[in-house]
């Protein structure tokens, strides 16, 4: 499939959409808050108004649903090995469906959060609501660009990986039809797939420091992160559709 | 039993490549429209575009790597292979350098990356061996660096070793897409000679053939058969470089490629002189040549005049 006709945590799509022009701390901690939520929840009826928020957030990015549950597709493995692990040792398929609702409850939001933010928004975000760490000496400015470049560079891998599924595909490889053929391909893309992203780590780097990144006297910034109406009205928003959320979890123990 | 029957289709190699009216759509977009094309046995053909022209997709489309078209393809007088839902199957006769080869090293040693359609294919070992040391030297590559980490060579090194890695299976055709990208002058002539060597070894009853894609025309015209130029999803000529060069020029100009410096001051000349010039090929000392004599510019090695 070809990668653009999927969207991927980490992927920034420009839109004008009210999701794009919210702050990104408006967004940081209104996902942060739904996270929360989403932890807290027990009830089933409470999931289903979780679904409910999360289907109204991702229309609001004015990004087509194809594109988010094509991104999961990746995600598919993990999903079917929780699944099995709770049918085996767990508390049986209902707590494996209720893990599985969970993660997407998650990832869907987080596609959102990094789909309608630029990166260096996100990062500018991330680092001043980390600010007041900076007192006890965390180094915010960096631990926020590197969150920023883990993200950005999921799609990136993801490509390498495609491409490597490619050339092997195109020099007559066949994967067997069987359950752990999938598992053995990926070890042996993962080798040079680990080398090829070191190698990049380290140009970005040096990029990065060519830059003058880090020489100490901290960046300005072109753009200053102002809360304006909307986000007002976004925060209220979210605050209240996520206390109706717990609200039902809690009147309706379905 | 089954092993045997792959053998033999694998033996009698399918050649002749044609589209009639293939077109392409991604998103709901044409990527590539109303293609008819016929790709000659034992000919190198360049495919020259501007980015985003379409020509990875066509190169893709004829390996089998686009699942889905309009219109008919053809391998040997047969239409391409497909599965039960009708999506294309990649066609293991055709052997596909990608952009940017060096990325598509993924083996542990630069033994097994040579082997591994080879493998694929089901040779035996000592098939493979014998193979490898045949390929080596003609690849530029000492036997020296076989059992050593693929990742560890140079640049130039790696891309020689993943179109060698190609190239070993003895594809009927051969696409490269952008294989001299970031290669400097000298490297780029290498890979070139390397590949056109490749295309006439003796020994093989017919000429190999080629489908080169470059967006630089100076690049290939020297190597080239037969040109393709794709023009915003459409093919807009398929020619020999001489014509393309000589005589429809302007096609190239239309298509955003920018004329060979050669070719610019045939022109340039032209337009100063009034007259109109008739190089002998589109090759740089040909044209070069014509210029000279309009201008009589003496030069001391103008005596051999044919050769």
């Amino acid at each position: 499939m070809n990668p653009s006709d999927r969207l991927i945590v980490g992927q920034f799509l420009e839109r004008k959409s009210s999701l794009h022009i919210l702050d990104p701390r408006t967004k940081l901690i209104g996902f942060l808050l739904f996270m929360i939520v989403v932890m807290l929840l027990d009830t089933k009826s409470g999931y289903i108004a979780a679904t409910l928020f999360v289907f109204i957030v991702l229309q609001l990015s004015r990004i087509p649903l194809t594109l988010y549950i094509r991104g999961l597709m990746p995600l598919l493995p993990v999903v079917l090995l929780t699944l099995l692990y709770h049918l085996l040792w767990g508390q049986g398929i209902g707590e494996g469906i209720r893990i599985f609702w969970r993660i997407l409850l998650m990832v869907l939001p987080a596609s959102a959060l990094t789909a309608t933010t630029r990166p260096l928004q996100m990062a500018q975000g991330i680092e001043t609501l980390l600010k007041p760490l900076s007192k006890l000496r965390v180094p915010v400015e960096q631990f926020a660009l590197m969150i920023v470049i883990a993200i950005r560079f999921i799609p990136t891998i993801l490509e390498d990986i495609q491409r490597i599924r490619l050339a092997r595909k195109a020099r007559g490889f066949q994967s067997k039809r069987n359950l752990l053929s999938p598992m053995i391909e990926f070890i042996q893309i993962l080798v040079p797939l680990l080398i090829s992203t070191v190698r990049r780590a380290d140009q970005l780097t040096l990029a990065i420091e060519a830059r003058a990144y880090g020489d100490g006297r901290g960046r300005t910034v072109f753009r200053r992160l102002l809360f304006k109406k909307p986000d007002a009205l976004a925060t209220l928003l979210i605050v209240l559709s996520l206390s109706i959320i717990f609200a039902i979890d809690m009147l309706f123990p379905y | 039993m089954v092993k045997s029957i792959k053998k033999e289709t694998t033996a009698e190699t399918r050649v002749g490549w044609e589209l009639h009216d293939v077109s392409v759509q991604r998103s709901g977009r044409d990527v590539l429209q109303r293609i008819n094309l016929t790709l000659t046995p034992g000919a190198w053909t360049s495919l020259i575009g501007k980015t985003g022209a379409g020509k990875s997709t066509l190169a893709s489309l004829l390996k089998g790597l686009i699942p889905r078209f309009t219109g008919q393809y053809l391998i040997g007088s047969q239409p391409i292979a497909t599965d039960r839902k009708g999506k294309s199957l990649v066609v293991p006769e055709i052997g596909f350098v990608f952009q940017y080869p060096e990325h598509q090293i993924f083996e542990t040693t630069v033994e097994r990356e040579l082997s591994f359609a080879l493998r694929m294919r089901g040779d035996s070992m000592s098939d493979i061996q014998k193979q490898i040391q045949n390929l080596l030297p003609k690849v530029g590559l000492s036997e020296d660096l076989l059992p050593q980490s693929p990742l560890l060579l140079s640049g130039g090194q790696k891309r020689r070793l993943a179109i060698a890695s190609v190239l070993i299976a003895n594809p009927s055709l051969l696409i490269l897409d952008e294989p001299t990208a970031a290669l400097d002058p000298v490297s780029r002539r290498q890979l070139l000679d390397l590949l056109q060597d490749w295309q006439q070894e003796k020994g093989t009853e017919q000429k190999r053939t080629v489908l080169f894609i470059s967006h630089r025309i100076e690049d290939v015209a020297e190597y080239s058969d037969r040109i393709l130029l794709l023009h915003e999803r459409k093919l807009l000529a398929h020619q020999t470089a001489n014509e393309l060069l000589l005589d429809h020029s302007e096609l190239l100009i239309q298509s955003g490629i920018p004329l060979p410096e050669s070719i610019q001051l045939l022109r340039l000349t032209e337009q100063l002189s009034g007259m109109t010039l008739h190089p002998a090929s589109c090759r740089e000392a040909d044209v070069l040549r014509e210029v000279e004599q309009i201008w009589q510019i003496p030069q001391e090695g103008a005596k051999h005049e044919s050769f």
